[in-house]
C-alpha cells in the first residue's frame, strides 16, 4: 500500500441508523476486514503490516504486547496513542494474558483458519503534529502453512499482501533452541517469501523484519549463532532483498522473566517499524515533461514487478 | 436568555450524582462564593432534593439506576454578569453506558442529545480504575494455578476491559457521532481525596495512572479541547474499607460538623494548575466561558 497523504477531506463515516427499531449502530470496535480498512487508508496516511508466521509463532501475542505497551505507557512520548477502532479486539486478546483472568499461564486463542484479522492503531507524532495509521494484518498460521510453495493459493487468499508497506516475518523462538526445528522453521519462512515473490505478491523493496519470537526460549537454551544463521540464510537464498532484512528478537509473554523480561523487544520492534518510512523510499526521477499516461504506465510497471 | 445542554458520561460508581448532588447545593448557598448561583426553581426538582439530602447527610448518594433515571436535569443559574443560562443535562445511569460499551448501539434520542450538546464532562474514579496485571510479571509460585482449558468463558468485557480503553471508546463513540465538531470537554477526576497526596493535579494524575487515556486526549486535541479537575464532592471517604464501620461514622459526622454552618466547605476542587477551592461549579463554568 502507498502511503496515502493526508487529504484535506475527512471521510465522514455514515452513521447507520436501523429507523425499524430505532437505534443508532456503533463501530464494534472489532478487528477489521480489508475493506473496512478503505476508510481508514482514504482519509490518512497509513502503513500496512503483515505478520506471517506458523501456528502459535507467537503473532497475536505480539500484536496484543504493543497494545499493552500502550496501554501502560512504555513508549512514552516518542508518539502518542491516537485511537483505535479494534480496541476491542484489543482488550479480548489482552485478557488471556492478564492477572484477571485466573489463569496461571498468559496465552491467546490461535486466530481461525482464512480470517483476514486486521487490528488498528492510530499514531500521533507530537513534534511533527503528524498522524499515521498501522494497520497490522494477523494472519492464521494454517493458511501460512497452505500457502507455502503454493503460488495458485497465495494469488487467491493473499492478494492483500500486496498492499503491505512492511512485512513481519516471525520465526518461532521455540523451534529455533533445537538444530532439528531450527533449520525447518528458518526455511518454511524463505519458502513462503519465494511463494510470494514468485506470485508478484511482493517487490524486492519491501522492507521486512524478521523476528524471533519467545526469545525467553532461546536465551535459556544458550543458542549463540541463531542471528548468522537466520542471515546466512535469508541472504544466501533471496539475495535480491538482503539489503531489506532487519531481524529483531522479542519475548512478548516470557516465562522466564530472570533471563529476560516480559515484553522484551516490543518497543525497539515497533520503533523500527514506525522510523522505516525512510527506507522505504522509492527514488524515480520523474521529469515534468512527461504525461500523465506515461506516469501511470510506469508505476504498473513497478506493480507489476 | 441561553441554554447551553451539557452532557454528562462515566461508568458505574465514577461520582456523577455525587457531583450533582454537590452541585445543586452550592449553587442555592450564599456563604462561599461559586461562579454560578441558582436563579430560580424549574419544574419538578425533587429528585435533586432527595440527591441533596443523601449529601448533607454524608451517606452515599443514590445511585442512579436505568429504570428510574431523569431524562434531563435543567437548572436555571446566573453567573455574575447577571447572564441567565439554562444549563440543561441528563443524569444518565453508568449502567447505560456499560450498555453502549458492549452492544454498540444507541437510541436514536440519545444519539440527538449527544449532538446537540454544547459540551461533555466525564466522570471517572480512582476507586474504580483498573489497570490490568499480566500474569507473566508475577512469580510462578504465587499464580493462581487454573489450568483451566476454557479460555474465554469467564470473560466480561466491562468488568475485565483496562479502564483506559473503556473511556477511549466512549470518548470515540462521541466524536464518532458529532462528526468533526470541536468537543469541549471537562474531565474529573472524583474522589479527589484518595489521590491528591501523591499527584498535583489532575492531569498528573491522569498521565500516571491512565496513559493512554492522557495521550488520545492530547493527539487529539484538535477534536477535544478538554480541562482536567479533580474533585472531592464529599470531602472524604465515607467507606474506608480499611477501617471499622464506627469509624468510618466517626469520621464522617467529624467532618459533617466541621462544616455544618457551610457544608460546601466540605467540597474539594483541584484545576490543572494545582489550585484548590470549594467551588464544584468552576468545570461547568470553563465549558461554557470559554466560548
Amino acid at each position: 500500500m502507498e502511503e496515502n497523504l493526508i487529504t484535506n477531506e475527512n471521510i465522514a463515516e455514515d452513521i447507520t441508523i436501523d429507523s425499524s427499531e430505532k437505534n443508532v449502530y456503533l463501530p464494534s470496535g472489532k478487528a477489521l476486514s480489508s475493506t473496512e480498512t478503505y476508510l481508514i487508508t482514504s482519509s490518512e496516511k497509513s502503513r500496512f503490516v503483515a505478520l506471517l508466521g506458523a501456528v502459535g509463532s507467537g503473532k497475536t501475542a505480539i500484536c496484543t504486547s504493543i497494545y499493552s505497551h500502550f496501554l501502560d505507557g512504555k513508549f512514552k512520548e516518542e508518539y502518542y496513542f491516537a485511537g483505535s477502532k479494534t480496541l476491542a479486539t484489543f482488550e479480548e486478546y489482552a485478557y488471556l494474558t492478564r492477572l484477571i483472568s485466573g489463569r496461571d499461564l498468559p496465552t491467546h486463542e490461535r486466530t481461525k483458519k482464512g480470517t483476514q484479522s486486521i487490528l488498528h492503531i492510530r499514531l500521533n507524532d507530537p513534534l511533527k503534529n503528524s498522524y499515521v495509521n498501522y494497520l497490522i494484518a494477523d494472519f492464521s498460521g494454517e493458511d501460512y502453512e497452505n500457502v507455502i510453495c503454493n503460488i495458485d493459493y497465495a494469488k487467491d487468499e493473499f492478494q492483500v499482501i500486496r498492499s503491505a508497506t512492511i512485512l513481519v516475518v516471525v520465526l518461532d523462538g521455540e523451534k529455533m533452541c533445537k538444530a532439528s526445528t531450527r533449520m525447518p522453521e528458518i526455511q518454511q519462512s524463505i519458502n513462503l517469501l519465494h511463494t510470494f515473490h514468485s506470485a508478484n505478491i511482493i517487490t524486492n523493496n519491501i522492507p521486512i523484519i524478521i523476528v524471533v519470537s519467545k526469545f525467553d526460549l532461546v536465551q535459556q537454551a544458550e543458542v549463540s549463532n541463531w542471528r548468522e544463521l537466520i542471515l546466512e540464510k535469508f541472504s544466501e537464498q533471496l539475495p535480491s532483498q538482503q539489503k531489506s532484512f532487519i531481524i529483531k528478537e522479542v519475548a512478548p509473554l516470557s516465562k522466564h522473566t530472570e533471563i529476560v523480561s516480559v515484553g522484551h523487544g516490543i518497543k525497539t520492534f515497533f520503533d523500527e517499524m514506525v522510523q522505516m518510512k525512510n527506507e522505504m523510499t522509492i527514488n524515480i526521477k520523474l521529469p515534468c515533461t512527461e504525461s500523465q499516461f506515461e506516469i501511470w504506465g510506469r508505476r504498473a510497471l513497478i506493480d507489476d514487478n | 436568555m441561553i441554554t447551553k445542554t451539557c452532557f454528562i458520561m462515566g461508568y458505574p460508581s465514577t461520582g456523577k450524582t455525587t457531583f450533582i448532588a454537590a452541585l445543586w447545593h452550592s449553587i442555592q448557598q450564599k456563604k462561599t462564593y461559586t461562579k454560578y448561583k441558582l436563579k430560580k426553581y424549574v419544574g419538578n426538582q425533587s429528585y435533586l432534593a432527595t440527591i441533596e439530602k443523601d449529601w448533607l447527610t454524608g451517606k452515599e448518594v443514590s445511585r442512579t439506576f436505568l429504570p428510574v433515571q431523569n431524562e434531563s436535569l435543567l437548572l436555571t443559574l446566573v453567573d455574575d454578569l447577571n447572564n441567565e443560562i439554562n444549563f440543561s443535562f441528563p443524569d444518565f445511569s453508568g449502567e447505560l453506558f456499560n450498555n453502549i460499551y458492549i452492544d454498540r448501539e444507541i437510541s436514536v434520542e440519545l444519539e440527538k442529545k449527544i449532538c446537540e450538546s454544547h459540551a461533555f464532562v466525564l466522570f471517572l474514579s480512582p476507586k474504580t480504575t483498573y489497570q490490568p496485571e499480566n500474569i507473566a510479571t508475577i512469580p510462578l509460585d504465587i499464580r493462581q494455578g487454573n489450568d483451566s482449558e476454557e479460555e474465554n468463558l469467564n470473560y466480561d468485557k466491562v468488568k475485565h476491559d483496562s479502564t483506559a480503553a473503556k473511556l477511549i471508546e466512549l470518548l470515540q463513540i462521541v466524536d464518532y457521532l458529532c462528526q468533526s465538531k470541536c468537543i469541549k470537554l471537562s474531565v474529573i477526576v472524583s474522589a479527589w481525596d484518595r489521590v491528591c497526596m501523591y499527584f498535583q493535579n489532575p492531569d498528573e494524575y491522569i498521565k500516571k495512572s491512565l496513559s493512554m487515556l492522557w495521550q488520545y486526549l492530547k493527539a487529539n486535541s484538535k477534536i477535544f479541547n478538554v480541562k482536567y479537575y479533580g474533585v472531592s464532592a464529599q470531602g472524604t471517604e465515607l467507606n474506608d474499607l480499611k477501617l471499622s464501620q464506627e469509624k468510618n461514622a466517626e469520621n464522617v459526622e467529624r467532618l459533617l460538623e466541621k462544616h455544618e454552618s457551610n457544608p460546601v466547605e466540605r467540597i474539594q476542587v483541584v484545576d490543572n494548575q494545582g489550585n484548590i477551592c470549594h467551588d464544584i461549579t468552576l468545570p461547568l463554568w470553563d465549558l461554557i466561558s470559554g466560548e
